[in-house]
């Protein structure tokens, strides 16, 4: 570490839409941000991925490369489900999260609507040319599911107060209650949903 | 290859290979003067321990198929054969996950921050016109039309 260099009050990793949120409030408030963005972006097909013409086009673009990323609704599907490795274990010896997930005709229908929207964006902005991510892309980055609520035990987790239908002394707080993804950050809701899980667990406890 | 540094002929055949990967051209200088080959080694004893075999195999394969076709070390062959090897190197099942690791690690080596050992004297950000991380911007420099300097570095 250099101490002469300007030091940050803040280091965000990840600039999406809650490292920017974050970013924006905090140097509203006067605090030093140090933001760090990474991730791989492809190239266009037509460009070399290494070599002289490569570099050249590095040089001649670097500055001038910019992307959209939609978010779509991934709704529920039975065959869409966790459950644990029987194989691979995590540094400790338990077993991992395994995540079974394939996107549907109704996933990918919106994902190639919003495909060209973002690409009709981007041209009407001046781009010269548009290409695709390579893939796309499961998101690791907002998590939902896996403790669905509803009222139904038989197809549901929790209940709609967040309470386990198997062990009904045990809550579940975030966004693995939610059944789908939004479109938006979750964090108003979820904190909603904390706020009504911890007012039931007064009640209940009150009864008693 | 469990511990310590590259063997000289590794380090030779590496050397040429990111130099074909980001040649000094009319563009600007490249992996060599980036100095990103001793980014690769100091990684490769420290994060990147676990990605040692993969170079030692794959640095002996390519000087396999070099002395195969050529009969000289990948080293000695000019940038045309080096390329025509690379290439096959990229394509070919058993070798392509070695070339994408090399792949990554030189972009990592140019364009990383220079305290890891690469990107030596900013080449690598000069290329991209990226003046660095910095957490201040004055309001002349948030103009569209003023290009910013490079940041300022103790």
């Amino acid at each position: 570490v250099n101490p002469q260099a300007p030091r940050a009050d803040v280091l965000l990793i990840g600039l999406g839409g809650a490292g920017g949120i974050a970013a924006d409030v905090l140097t509203r408030a006067g605090a030093r941000v140090l933001a760090l963005e990474a991730g791989p972006r492809p190239l266009p097909a037509s460009v070399p991925r290494w070599g002289s013409a490569w570099k050249a086009w590095l040089k001649a673009n670097a500055q001038s490369v910019g992307y959209l990323t939609a978010q779509v609704e991934s709704l529920s599907y039975e065959e869409n489900f966790l459950d644990l490795d029987p194989t691979a274990r995590d540094p400790f010896g338990l077993p991992v999260v395994r995540v079974t997930h394939r996107a549907r005709a109704n996933e990918q229908t919106s994902a190639a609507f919003m495909i060209e929207k973002l690409r009709t964006w981007l041209e009407a902005a001046g781009a010269s040319e548009t290409w695709l991510a390579e893939r796309l892309a499961v998101e690791a980055r907002h998590c939902y599911g896996g403790t669905h609520m509803g009222d139904d035990a038989e197809h549901s987790v929790v209940d709609r107060f967040g309470f386990s239908h198997e062990v009904p002394n045990l809550g579940v707080l975030g966004t693995s209650t939610f059944p789908t993804t939004g479109g938006h950050n979750p964090t108003l809701t979820l904190q909603a949903l904390a706020w009504r899980t911890a007012e039931r667990l007064v009640e209940l406890s009150r009864r008693r | 290859v469990t511990a310590g540094r590259l063997s000289a002929e590794h380090a030779a055949i590496l050397a040429a290979l990111l130099d074909r990967l980001i040649p000094a051209d009319e563009h600007g200088p490249g992996a060599q003067e980036a100095r990103v080959a001793r980014y690769i080694e100091r990684a490769l004893a420290a994060k990147h321990r676990e990605h040692r075999d993969a170079y030692f195999r794959g640095l002996s394969a390519l000087q396999a198929s070099a002395r195969a076709s050529h009969g000289a070390g990948f080293e000695q062959l000019d940038a045309e054969a080096q390329d025509t090897l690379l290439a096959a190197t990229e394509r070919a099942a058993g070798s392509a996950a070695f070339f994408e690791l090399v792949r990554t690690h030189a972009i990592e080596g140019m364009f990383g921050d220079p305290r890891w050992g690469g990107n030596h004297a900013l080449i690598g950000w000069a290329l991209l016109d990226y003046p660095g991380l910095r957490t201040e911007w004055s309001a002349r420099e948030q103009q569209l039309d003023v290009a910013p300097g490079p940041a300022p570095r103790a």
